[in-house]
């Protein structure tokens, strides 16, 4: 039986904790496993991606680098499900599972596959109840364990354990953390899954002599990151509250994507691009934002 | 935007010239720095860019700038401003352009090189006398890479590289290089150190250092959030009690005459800094290590008396 699991995420939300903490807990359990991101420059909110492969078979795992066939998805943040440049259900097997972090129900959510198999849970919701932060690293791998289905309790608790000391969380979080990650291995169910195929060996491509002009790319379209909509990287929402306002201007300059602006009716704030930092509801001198969570607002 | 007009905050809330949809983390503090730089300083900058976290701004195809930008390696940002500066003088000699479209040449770097790969450069051009200006944001560690100790890390932190461990519980056991003395030891016409939480101050140095012709240094206190584990919230928050508390002196100056801009009646302790940073959790949990702390507390306060007694003449006028 191999499991090849990929998790898609967001910096900053725990994928690459999660894709350890299931590969900590394979090998308590007594597997062959291997477990890696893909590592770029580290920003919070960036799409990112994590790999665990395990194998209950007596022979190491088979295969390196990248999973391109996993029959197992975590999805952290369901704002990639649908971006084509990340592409979060490519190569998923037939009848494979699917798992989203999302707060609607899954006949809400929609894919142009009917053969595998989607599981969604509110784990925010989870997090913060157990946690209280919006932190998803513990309950993403609990429930990646929980869905491999091979995987028991005891040894998942070992998993996070491990990790999490790894990472410096001791004492009464790392107590709220195995109770989330409890929480979450009871709230799934597991169904078997397909066998993964192996990749076939890639083919070397000669990358032919160009010249250097085209080599350096320029960008002649300035000030053009509008359109790329950070906004989905929110998990609260600042609120403003108009009739407190009182038009001093501390959040424009503090704002660090500058999405408030400053207009004849007040303070405009502009939410497909912001990011949720909250840095206006910290610093309003008149207490003049609230911030709610983005599913509420929704 | 003309310049008398920047006297309140008001002011400053005309054209961004930074828009939204940068890659940054969400509550960068260095993106609060650069888009207040820009403001001041106006539409008309070419920005040199060395290897950061910044560079992540421009990801092909997108640039969330609307002025032009350059990127160069870590250690030769200063160089490339020297290319651009030489250009654009010798196109307004030649009459190609009229004076009118001069633009000003800006270096926008992080402490890492700024304080180690790109120092000898950045010390060529200030010995030249190029007239440029520098910005460098300091979060105090290699942060585009996973936040590895840098020269500029300061005393206790946790980092990448200086895990707190048994054997060195207190995390990174070397000192913050002060790269403020060793620019000013050239003498150019002006170095500061700004703070995103005092946007006053920045704008008045901006000011200020505008009327001078050669390097114009600016080294600013850059919150980061992945880095420093601090609630995305807390970017301004912690710069302000970086300032307060005495970590971060605010000063200028100009051709090595220093003067303190902001000198706080009485200094908050250290802890309170400390206390609301992750990097700095080992020195509270899980036990307090009052030593490393006193340690921290006792450098503040000696550079402090040196500065109370320079510009107030009393030496302890605010150390309680």
């Amino acid at each position: 039986m191999l499991i090849y699991a990929r998790f898609h995420g967001r910096g900053g939300q725990g994928v690459k904790t999660a894709s350890r903490i299931l590969g900590n807990a394979a090998h308590f359990e007594g597997y062959y496993t291997q477990d890696f991101p893909i590592y770029g420059a580290e920003r919070r909110g960036a799409p990112v991606v994590a790999f665990t492969r395990i194998s209950d078979e007596p022979t190491p795992i088979p295969e390196r680098g990248y999973i391109f066939n996993p029959n197992l998805i975590i999805l952290a943040d369901e704002s990639l499900l649908n971006d084509p440049i990340v592409n979060p259900i490519s190569g998923l097997q037939n009848s494979g599972t699917l798992f989203i972090n999302t707060s609607k129900p899954v006949d809400k959510i929609f894919i142009n596959r009917d053969d595998v198999r989607i599981v969604v849970e509110d784990l925010i919701d989870l997090s913060l109840k157990y946690v209280g932060k919006p932190v998803l690293s513990t309950s993403l791998g609990a429930v990646a364990a929980k869905l491999t289905g091979i995987i028991r309790w005891v040894s998942l608790e070992e998993g996070v354990k491990e990790e999490l000391l790894e990472i410096g969380i001791r004492g009464e979080m790392l107590e709220k953390n195995i109770l989330l990650a409890k929480a979450c291995f009871e709230r799934v169910y597991p169904t078997p899954l397909p066998i993964p195929k192996l990749a076939e060996p890639r083919k070397i491509v000669k990358i032919n002599w160009m010249p250097v002009d085209l080599t350096i790319p320029e960008i002649r379209n300035v000030g053009n990151t509008r359109v790329r909509k950070t906004g989905n990287w929110r998990i609260f929402k600042p609120i403003l509250n108009p009739e407190k306002c009182t038009r001093c201007g501390i959040c424009v300059i503090y704002c660090p994507e500058g999405v408030i602006t400053m207009t004849d009716n007040g303070l405009e704030i502009d939410y497909d691009n912001c990011k949720g930092c909250l840095i206006c509801f910290n610093e309003c001198p008149v207490k003049a934002f609230n911030y709610i969570r983005e599913v509420e607002a929704a | 935007m003309s310049k008398t007009k920047l006297s309140t905050i008001k002011d400053l809330l005309g054209e961004d010239y930074v828009v939204p949809g940068t890659p940054l983390c969400a509550g960068c503090g260095a993106l609060i720095i650069l888009r207040l730089f820009h403001k001041v300083l106006g539409g008309r900058v070419v920005w040199v860019n060395a290897a950061g976290c910044v560079t992540l701004m421009m990801v092909y195809p997108f640039a969330p700038l609307k002025s032009s930008w350059m990127y160069t390696a870590m250690a030769c940002a200063p160089a490339g401003a020297q290319g651009i500066r030489d250009a654009l003088d010798i196109l307004i000699e030649k009459g190609r352009i009229p004076i009118e479209e001069d633009l000003k040449v800006v270096v926008v770097t992080g402490d890492g090189a700024a304080n180690d790969i790109g120092l000898q450069s950045t010390s060529g051009a200030i010995h030249r006398g190029l007239d440029f200006y520098y910005l460098c944001y300091d979060n105090e560690a290699f942060g585009n890479t996973g936040f590895q100790y840098s020269a500029a890390t300061p005393y206790g932190s946790r980092t990448a590289t200086s895990p707190p461990t048994p054997l060195i519980p207190e995390g990174y056991r070397g000192t913050k290089k002060d790269l403020f003395e060793i620019w000013r030891a050239h003498k150019p016409p002006y170095v500061a150190t700004i703070s995103p939480s005092h946007p006053m101050d920045v704008v008045r140095k901006i000011e200020k250092a505008e009327k001078y012709r050669g390097p114009k240094l600016f080294i600013s206190l850059s919150p980061c959030q992945p880095g420093w584990l601090i609630d995305t919230m807390d970017a301004i928050k912690v710069a302000k009690l970086a300032v307060e508390t005495g970590v971060w002196p605010l000063k200028e100056a100009v051709y090595g005459e220093v003067r303190h801009t902001f000198i706080p009646r009485r200094l908050k302790p250290v802890e309170e800094y400390l206390k609301i940073q992750g990097r700095f959790s080992h020195l509270f949990y899980p036990v307090k290590r009052d030593d490393v702390i006193a340690k921290i507390q006792s450098e503040v306060e000696e550079y402090w008396r040196a500065v109370y007694a320079r510009e107030i003449g009393k030496e302890d006028a605010g150390i309680s």
